[in-house]
């Protein structure tokens, strides 16, 4: 039995010194290598995208009474005093494109 | 407080969370690398490679995890599926290679010979019975966690361990009289 006590101690000394092996760049070594998470293609996502908006403005338009709605904002804006003149709509437009526009930049930008 | 396993695994799939596998890679790095390195006669590249090969498996199919088994006795899984698919693909080269390994002396004083001692040792056998005697010896699986881990049956795990024994006490001999 001297023999199997002697293996036994012997793998006991194994496992009590295993020895840590420091990671040294081993961790991102393998995230870098990871793959990316499975995306639409860009094209197929703009595609899905467009086909709801238009299903949707498409159900908005068909059950809201657009032209009354049209007509009574054309006739409220035209009747303000501040938008009683072109250039002011114009303006009012321009101030309204840039908003958006920032909006979409700050968004995309992962600002906010 | 260290975060679980299996909360670290729901990170990755819920949100495709590479912080939380990065953390469970620096968990198991440095045993599923040693491990290799018993498996593969102490080649420490040819290791790292294996076990980079191995968490880049279990990130792609996280998913099948199912957390019945711990996470470290999967990963082993799919470690001994990768280094036998190795060994299938090389083995004529490492047949070759074998031969021309000269004696390995070994220095009773040093810790570390004794591991790599042991993983010369343990070249003697095949890959399946190689990672049986590893998962048995040094990780202390039980004969049916192996059996399930390495997915053969387990009786013939038995047969490799008690075998195994037998022949690893003879090549480790001068080491057990300097125990």
């Amino acid at each position: 039995m001297q023999g199997t006590n002697n293996f036994d101690d012997l793998l006991g000394n194994l496992r009590e010194t295993e020895p840590y092996i420091a990671d040294e760049g081993f961790t991102s070594g393998i995230i870098a290598r990871l793959p990316e998470a499975e995306q639409l293609p860009a094209w197929l996502s703009n595609l899905i995208l467009l086909v709801f908006t238009a299903m949707g403005s498409g159900i908005a338009a068909w059950q809201l009474p657009v032209s009354k709605m049209v007509s009574f904002t054309t006739s409220s804006i035209t009747s303000l005093p501040a938008f009683s003149s072109i250039p002011m709509i114009g303006v009012g437009a321009t101030i309204t494109f840039l908003l958006s526009y920032v909006i979409i930049w700050l968004v995309h930008s992962d600002a906010i | 407080m260290e975060i679980d396993d299996q909360t670290l695994i729901e990170r990755v799939l819920d949100k495709g969370d590479e912080h939380a596998f990065s953390e469970l890679v620096k968990r198991y790095q440095s045993q599923l690398r040693y491990s290799l390195r018993q498996l593969t006669g102490w080649d420490e590249a040819l290791a790292d490679d294996l076990a980079q090969e191995t968490f880049i498996k279990a990130y792609k199919s996280l998913k099948q995890f199912k957390g019945k088994a711990k996470f470290f006795t999967w990963l082993y899984r799919i470690a001994y599926n990768c280094f036998a698919a190795y060994y299938r693909s090389h083995k004529a080269e490492l047949q070759l290679n074998d031969e021309d390994i000269p004696d390995p002396g070994f220095n009773p004083e040093l810790a570390s010979d004794l591991h790599r001692d042991f993983a010369r040792a343990l070249k003697a056998f095949e890959p399946q019975q190689r990672m049986a005697l590893h998962l048995s010896f040094q990780r202390q699986l039980s004969h049916s966690e192996i059996s399930e881990v390495m997915e053969i049956p387990l009786g013939t795990v038995k047969s490799y361990i008690s075998r195994g024994q037998d022949k690893l006490k003879q090549q480790m001999i001068s080491w057990q009289s300097g125990v």
